[in-house]
C-alpha cells in the first residue's frame, strides 16, 4: 500500500494535461487527484480478521489500589509484512521531524507498521486551513493524527463519507478503547456524532486540575499574612482584603496591584469577569452559555451579570482593580509577576502560577509558592459556585479517511498506543521513564505507578510524540506519577488546591453547556453571531466596569440588552438549543 | 554635456564646485537635515538595541522587565539553545536558498515584463498592462491556488516556495516607471535606426543603466521571500524543506497558547520556557542576513551613475 | 467587470501619453516590428496565466455554498447570499469606516515620510553618515510584529512607560493610550511609519540616482539654494515613482496589516480598531467549520472597492500630476 508514490505519478500526468489546455482547472472534485487504479474505501479483508483479544497483563507492576486506567500487557506485532500508511500530522517542535523521531522508530519496530508522515506547520487554525485545502485538492492521506477537528467538522466530513465510521473496527479490534469507554462513558458520548457514528479514535485526558482552570484565581498569601487577614470568603471580605493590600502597598511606591485583570493574547477576551462573577451567577466564561432546566441561555443577559458588573465597577472606582484591566497584555502581567524586587500582584486569574510568573520547581522559596488558589466567593445573596468543566478531556486524535484500505490496521495501531508502556514511551520518550518502586509516593499521596526522569525543560531530545497521538490518561493514571520529595513539581499543590477549594463548589453538570456539533448552515450563522455577541459583551463590560457607563442605570442596561437582541441573541440561542438537544439525544 | 568622468561615489558633497560659497541659508538647511536624520535614527535605534540586549541577556531578566537598554546578566544561552533545534539551522539554509533563488527568478521575470510595458510604442500595451493590474486586485483565493500548485506538481517541493510568488505586479509597475523616467524613448529609437534589436538594446543598454532598480528588485524579492511563511505552511509538508520563518512562527504560536483553552500545565510551562529562551535571539539570527546584504544594494545608489554610463 | 478594467487602460493610454508619432504602419506591421518585445513578455505572461489567472475561477465560491468535498464547481450556487450577509451584518458600517479611516490616515503619514527621508539622505554630504542612517532606518523592517507591539506596550505603559513619565514631568496626568479608541489610530500609524520609513525610502533612493550632476551644477550656476535645488531638481526626479506608489496604495486601501491591529486591540478600543481583516480573521477563529465562501465574498467586495478607488486615483493623477498608471 503506497498511495504516495502513485499520486506522485498522477500529479505529473495532470500537470501535463493542465499545462496543455488548463483543462485540469475544471476538475476539482474529491477524487480528481486519484487515478482509476486507486481503489477507495476499506477493502473487504478489513473486517475479516477475528476480534482482537488483549494479551496477558504484565506482572510486578505497582498499580495503586483500585486503579482505573491503562495497563501494561504483553504485546505482539500487528502485521508481519511491512505495511505503510500516509498520515498527516501537525508539526511540533518537541516532536521534531516526525520521520526521525525516536518514538516513531520505537513504535515501528514493535508494530511492524510504517508511517509516512506529512507534516503541517503552524497554529491550530493554520492546520485547519491546510487540511481543508488538502481535502479540496483530493490530496487525502490514509489518516489525520493530532489535527484538532471541531466536532462540527467531524460530523460534516463524516456524514459526507470522507471520514470513516470507526465503530465496526473499534468494536472488534480495539479492546483498550473499549475499556476506556467503559471507564469513562462520557468519552464515548463526546466522540459520537449526532448521527450516532464515531468518526474519530479519541484521546481522553481526565485532567482534574484542568476542570477548574478557566476561572482559577490566585491570591498572595504572604501579603495576606502581612495585612493580618484571613482568606476572603465573601465578596465583601474580598473587597476588604483588596483595600488592605492597597493600603499596605507591599510592592512599594504605590505599585501594588491588588486585583489585576488583563487581556488574553490574540483574542479580545478579558479576565476580570471569570472569577468574581461566580458570586452572582454561574459564569462558564466565553461564550457564556449555560443550561437552565434544559433551556440554553446566555449568562451575560441575566440580572446576576448586571449585579456582578456593579460590584466590579466599585472595585475599579476604588482603584482596587488595575486601571488597565482591559488592555494589560499577558506579557505585562509576566513582568508584574516577575518584578525584581518582588511581585506586584495581589490577586490574579490564571490557569496556574505560570500564567503570571516563572515557575521554578527547583527553588523551594520561589515566589510562586506564596500564591494559593482563592476559593469561590459568596455573593451578597448567598450565591457561590465554582466554574467546573465536566466535559474536558476529549481530544480527536486519529481520523481515518475513506482513502484508507485497511482501517482495521490503523485502529489496531491506535489501540496499541493505549497500552501503558507504549503510552509512557510516547509521552516521556522511550527509556526516559520507569515504573515506580514499592513505597514511592504519588501526587495522590498513594502508591506511585511510574516516574519520569528529567525536568520539564524544553525537550531537546525529540523522543516523544507530545500527546499528539491517542492517549488514555485516566485520573488514577495522572495522579499516580511519582513525586520526588527533593524536587516537588507543581502538579501536587495544583491538584490538592483544586480538590479542596473548587471541587466542593462545582457547578452541577446539568447546568454546563456541552461541546456540541453544528451542521453547515448553523455553523456559519453561529460563527458570525457569536463573534458579534462576544464583541458587544466585552465592550460593554469594559465600559461599565471602567465607569464610562453605569450598569445600575436602567436605560443603559436596557440599551445593552437591546443591542444583544439586534445582533441576534434569540436566533443564536435557538441554534445552541437545537444542538444541545441533539447532544442529549 | 561635460566630459567629467562619473566618480564612483564622491566622498563629500557632490556637485558643488569649490569656488561656489555656501550661503548661510544653505548651511542652516544642512544642519537641520543632519539633526532630523540623527534624531530619527536614534528613535529607530532604540528598539534595535533593545532586541540585541534582550537576546544577549538571561531570559529571566527579560521576563521581569529589567532589560530596557543594555543586557542584564550577559548570556549566550539563548543562542546556544537555538542549535538544539536542527529545524532552525536547516530552516536558515532553506531560507537562504529560497531568498536567492526567488530573487533571481523574480527579478528576471520582472525586468522582462517591465521593459516592454515601458515602451510607449508597443501595440496592445494597455491590454497587457490591464492583465497585470487586474491580478493585483483580484485573486482566486487560497483553495484554488493550492489546487494549481497541486496540479502543477509543485506541492511539497522547493519550487512551491519560488514559482507561485515569482513575480509581483507591484514591482513590475515600479520598475516600468523607472524605465520610463530614466531610459529616454529617443535612445531606443536611435538604437533601432542603428540596427540594434530590442533584445540587444535591453541587454546592452537598458540593463547596465538600471543597476539601482535591479538592486532594489533583488532586495525586495529576497526580503519578501525571507520573511514569508504562509506559502510554506500551505504548500510544504516535509520538515526538511521548511524555511526559517515558518520554524520561528512555530515557536511563537506553539508557545503562545490561548490560556482559556484548558491545557495541561506541564505542557504550558514547557512552551513558555521555550519562547522565553528563543524569542529575541531568533530575531537577531533572522535579521543578520538582510542586514549583511544591504550594503551591496546601497552601493548602487550613486548619484549621477546613470549619466556616466550614458557617455561611456 | 473584467472587460471594463481591460478596456479602460487601453483607452487611457491612447489619450494620456503623447503619441510618439502618427502610426504610419498598420497594426500588424507594428506588432511584427515589435516581436522581440512580445517575446520578452512571453514568460511573464505564461507565469501570470498559470499562477494568477488559472486559480481565479475559484472566486466563484463567493456565490456558492462552498464545501470542500463537493469542490469549487460542484458546490451549490447561492447567488449574493454571502454578500448580503456581510452588508447586513451588525458590524458592517463600522468595519468599512474603521478600515478606510485607518488606512487613509496611514497613507497620509507613511506616503510622504519616506520621500522626506530619501531627500534628506540625498542631501547629506558625509558618506558614512548617510550610509549609517540608511542602514539603521532599514533594520526595523525585520523586527516581528509581536516584538514591535511588545515594545509599544512597554513604552506607553500608564505606570512605568517612558511616554507617561515624560508627560508626568510636564505635569500631564497619565494617558491610557492603549485603552483609548482615538489613540489607537495614532499608535498604529506612527509605529508603522517608524518601522517602515527606512525600507520604503529605498525606492526613492533608487529613483534619485537618475538625477544628473549637470542638473545640479546648472542650478547652482543659476544661484539656486539647496532647498530650491531639492524642490526643482530632486523632487521632479522621484515624482513619477511617487505618484504610481500613491495610486497603488490607494487601490490597496481596504487591506490593513491585520496582525498588528489584532495585537493592539482590546475591548476599550474595539470601536475604532475592528477592521475588515481582523473581523475575517476572528470569524475564522470562532468558526467550527471554515467559512471559505463568506471570506471569499468579503474579499471580492474589498477588491471591487479597491478597484473603484484605483480607477478614481488614476484619473485624478492623470489630470493633476501628469503621470499615471495607464
Amino acid at each position: 500500500m503506497q498511495p504516495a508514490v502513485r499520486t506522485g505519478r498522477i500529479r505529473r500526468r495532470t500537470f501535463v494535461a493542465g499545462a496543455a489546455g488548463l483543462t485540469a482547472a475544471t476538475t476539482s472534485g474529491l477524487l480528481s487527484g486519484c487515478g482509476p487504479d486507486e481503489a477507495v474505501g476499506a477493502s473487504p479483508e478489513s473486517l475479516a480478521a477475528p476480534p482482537a483479544t488483549p494479551g496477558p497483563k504484565l506482572g510486578g507492576i505497582p498499580y495503586p489500589d483500585g486503579y482505573v486506567g491503562p495497563v501494561a500487557r504483553k504485546l505482539g506485532p500487528i502485521v508481519t509484512e511491512p505495511t505503510k500508511f500516509v498520515v498527516v500530522v501537525p508539526q511540533d517542535l518537541t516532536v521534531g521531524d516526525w520521520a526521525k523521531n525516536k518514538f516513531t522508530k520505537w513504535l515501528e519496530q514493535r508494530t511492524g507498521i510504517t508511517i509516512e508522515f506529512r507534516q503541517i506547520a503552524g497554529a491550530d487554525e493554520d492546520v485547519t486551513i491546510k487540511v481543508n485545502a488538502m481535502i479540496a485538492a483530493g490530496d487525502i492521506p490514509d489518516a489525520f493524527m493530532g489535527v484538532n477537528f471541531s466536532k462540527s467538522q467531524l460530523y460534516l466530513y463524516g456524514a459526507q463519507n470522507l471520514f470513516v465510521d470507526q465503530t465496526p473496527y473499534t468494536d472488534k479490534y480495539a479492546p483498550n478503547l473499549q475499556q476506556m469507554f467503559r471507564d469513562y462513558p462520557l468519552a464515548k458520548k463526546l466522540a459520537t456524532s449526532p448521527d450516532g457514528n464515531v468518526y474519530v479514535y479519541p484521546s481522553f485526558n481526565d485532567c482534574y486540575h484542568c476542570r477548574a482552570g478557566k476561572s482559577r484565581t490566585w491570591i498572595n498569601t504572604r501579603w495576606l499574612k502581612q495585612v493580618g487577614l484571613a482568606m476572603p470568603k465573601t465578596t465583601d471580605e474580598f473587597r476588604e482584603v483588596l483595600r488592605a493590600f492597597k493600603k499596605a502597598d507591599p510592592a512599594g511606591r504605590g505599585r501594588t496591584l491588588p486585583f489585576v485583570g488583563y487581556k488574553e493574547d490574540g483574542t479580545n477576551q478579558v479576565t476580570v469577569d471569570k472569577f468574581v462573577m461566580n458570586a452572582f451567577l454561574y459564569n462558564p466564561t466565553s461564550p457564556w452559555l449555560v443550561v437552565d432546566g434544559g433551556k440554553v441561555n446566555a449568562a451575560y443577559s441575566q440580572d446576576g451579570w448586571r449585579e456582578g458588573l456593579k460590584y466590579l465597577r466599585t472595585l475599579y472606582a476604588e482603584g482596587l482593580l488595575n486601571r488597565d484591566a482591559f488592555s494589560m497584555t499577558a506579557e505585562q502581567l509576566q513582568r508584574a509577576g516577575n518584578n525584581k524586587d518582588g511581585p506586584l500582584l495581589g490577586v490574579f486569574q490564571g490557569n496556574y502560577w505560570g500564567s503570571a510568573m516563572d515557575v521554578d520547581v527547583e527553588d523551594p522559596t520561589a515566589r510562586w509558592h506564596d500564591y494559593e488558589a482563592l476559593p469561590p466567593l459568596e455573593g451578597p445573596d448567598g450565591f457561590r459556585v465554582a466554574n467546573w468543566d465536566h466535559y474536558t478531556g476529549f481530544d480527536p486524535r486519529l481520523v481515518i479517511t475513506r482513502k484508507c484500505r485497511r482501517p482495521d490496521l490503523l485502529v489496531r495501531w491506535a489501540d496499541f498506543q493505549l497500552d501503558l508502556e507504549v503510552m509512557m514511551a510516547a509521552y516521556a520518550g522511550p527509556g526516559s521513564w520507569s515504573f515506580a518502586k514499592r513505597g514511592d509516593k504519588a501526587i495522590s499521596g498513594k502508591q506511585a505507578l511510574f516516574g519520569i526522569s528529567g525536568t520539564w525543560a524544553p525537550d531537546k531530545t525529540k523522543d516523544t510524540w507530545a500527546q499528539r497521538n491517542p492517549n488514555y490518561r485516566s485520573g488514577d493514571f495522572r495522579l499516580s506519577e511519582r513525586v520526588d520529595p527533593t524536587k516537588p513539581t507543581f502538579e501536587k499543590p495544583l491538584y490538592e488546591q483544586t480538590r479542596d477549594r473548587y471541587f466542593p463548589y462545582r457547578v452541577p453538570i446539568e447546568q454546563q453547556f456541552p461541546p456540541v456539533a453544528l451542521e453547515g448552515d448553523q455553523a456559519a450563522l453561529d460563527a458570525s453571531l457569536s463573534l458579534d455577541l462576544s464583541g458587544e459583551v466585552v465592550q460593554t463590560m469594559a465600559r461599565f466596569v471602567t465607569g464610562k457607563g453605569d450598569p445600575a442605570d436602567d436605560g443603559q442596561w436596557n440599551d445593552y440588552l437591546g443591542r444583544l437582541d439586534k445582533i441576534g441573541l434569540r436566533p443564536y440561542l435557538d441554534i445552541q438549543q437545537a444542538a444541545y438537544e441533539s447532544f442529549q439525544g | 554635456m561635460t566630459t567629467t568622468p562619473a566618480a564612483p561615489e564622491r566622498e563629500s558633497d557632490d556637485y558643488l564646485p569649490a569656488a561656489v560659497k555656501e550661503t548661510r541659508a544653505d548651511r542652516i538647511v544642512l544642519i537641520c537635515n543632519y539633526t532630523a536624520l540623527g534624531l530619527f535614527s536614534l528613535a529607530v535605534l532604540y528598539p534595535l538595541v533593545y532586541v540585541l540586549s534582550a537576546a544577549f541577556s538571561e531570559p529571566r531578566n527579560v521576563q521581569s522587565g529589567e532589560v530596557w537598554l543594555w543586557p542584564v546578566g550577559l548570556s549566550l544561552e539563548s543562542f546556544r539553545s537555538i542549535f538544539d533545534y536542527d529545524g532552525i539551522v536547516r530552516g536558515f539554509g532553506n531560507s537562504v536558498v529560497y531568498a536567492i533563488g526567488g530573487a533571481l527568478l523574480a527579478t528576471a521575470l520582472t525586468l522582462l515584463a517591465a521593459y516592454p510595458l515601458s515602451r510607449r510604442d508597443l501595440p496592445g500595451k494597455g491590454l497587457i498592462l490591464g492583465l497585470f493590474l487586474f491580478t493585483m486586485m483580484f485573486n482566486g483565493g487560497l483553495i484554488p491556488n493550492y489546487l494549481v500548485v497541486d496540479r502543477t506538481g509543485l506541492l511539497d517541493t522547493r519550487w512551491a516556495m519560488i514559482l507561485p510568488t515569482a513575480m509581483a505586479v507591484w514591482n513590475v509597475i515600479i520598475t516600468r516607471t523607472y524605465f520610463q523616467t530614466t531610459i529616454p524613448e529617443e535612445l531606443a529609437e536611435s538604437a533601432r535606426v542603428d540596427g540594434c534589436s530590442d533584445i540587444g538594446f535591453f541587454w546592452r543598454v537598458v540593463l547596465p543603466l538600471s543597476k539601482p532598480i535591479i538592486a532594489v528588485n533583488l532586495l525586495f524579492y529576497a526580503v519578501a521571500q525571507w520573511n514569508s511563511w504562509f506559502n510554506a505552511l500551505i504548500y510544504l509538508t516535509s520538515e526538511h524543506l521548511f524555511p526559517l520563518q515558518l520554524v520561528l512562527r512555530q515557536i511563537l504560536v506553539q508557545s503562545n497558547v490561548d490560556p482559556s483553552q484548558v491545557r495541561d500545565v506541564a505542557e504550558l510551562l514547557r512552551m513558555k520556557e521555550l519562547q522565553e529562551q528563543l524569542k529575541f535571539s531568533l530575531i537577531v539570527i533572522a535579521t543578520i542576513p538582510p542586514l549583511l546584504v544591504y550594503p551591496f544594494v546601497q552601493k548602487h545608489f550613486v548619484k549621477g551613475a546613470m549619466v556616466g554610463s550614458l557617455q561611456g | 467587470m473584467a472587460v471594463e478594467t481591460v478596456e479602460r487602460p487601453r483607452a487611457a493610454t491612447s489619450t494620456s501619453t503623447p503619441k510618439p508619432r502618427k502610426h504610419a504602419l498598420g497594426l500588424g506591421a507594428r506588432m511584427k516590428k515589435n516581436w522581440q518585445l512580445y517575446a520578452m513578455l512571453a514568460l511573464p505572461l505564461i507565469w501570470l496565466g498559470i499562477f494568477a489567472y488559472w486559480p481565479m475561477y475559484g472566486a466563484i465560491i463567493a456565490f456558492k455554498d462552498y464545501n470542500v468535498i463537493d469542490g469549487i464547481l460542484g458546490s451549490r450556487w447561492v447567488g449574493l447570499k454571502h454578500f448580503e450577509r456581510f452588508v447586513e451584518s451588525y458590524q458592517f458600517w463600522r468595519l468599512i469606516k474603521n478600515t478606510l479611516v485607518l488606512h487613509g490616515y496611514e497613507l497620509l503619514v507613511t506616503f510622504p515620510l519616506p520621500i522626506l527621508l530619501a531627500l534628506g539622505l540625498n542631501l547629506a554630504r558625509r558618506r558614512w553618515y548617510r550610509r549609517s542612517v540608511q542602514m539603521i532606518t532599514y533594520a526595523p523592517h525585520f523586527i516581528s510584529t509581536v516584538v514591535v507591539v511588545g515594545l509599544i506596550v512597554v513604552l506607553v505603559d500608564p505606570n512605568t512607560g517612558v511616554l507617561n513619565q515624560f508627560l508626568g514631568l510636564l505635569g500631564i496626568g497619565p494617558i491610557e493610550v492603549l485603552s483609548n479608541p482615538d489613540w489607537f489610530r495614532h499608535l498604529y500609524v506612527w509605529s508603522a511609519a517608524w518601522q517602515t520609513m527606512g525600507f520604503s525610502a529605498i525606492i526613492y533612493l533608487a529613483a534619485l540616482t537618475a538625477v544628473s550632476p549637470e542638473q545640479h551644477e546648472a542650478a547652482i550656476v543659476d544661484g539656486a539654494s539647496r532647498l530650491r535645488r531639492v524642490w526643482h531638481v530632486d523632487l521632479p526626479a522621484i515624482r513619477p515613482v511617487a505618484v504610481i506608489l500613491l495610486i497603488l496604495n490607494i487601490g490597496a486601501i481596504m487591506s490593513v496589516g491585520f496582525e498588528k491591529v489584532l495585537l493592539l486591540q482590546n475591548p476599550l478600543n474595539l470601536q475604532t480598531s475592528e477592521v475588515i481583516d481582523t473581523y475575517v480573521y476572528k470569524l475564522g477563529f470562532v468558526s467550527q467549520i471554515p467559512q471559505f465562501s463568506y471570506a471569499a465574498a468579503i474579499g471580492l467586495f474589498r477588491s471591487l472597492v479597491g478597484l473603484v478607488l484605483l480607477v478614481v486615483a488614476n484619473t485624478l493623477a492623470r489630470r493633476f500630476a501628469k503621470s499615471s498608471l495607464w
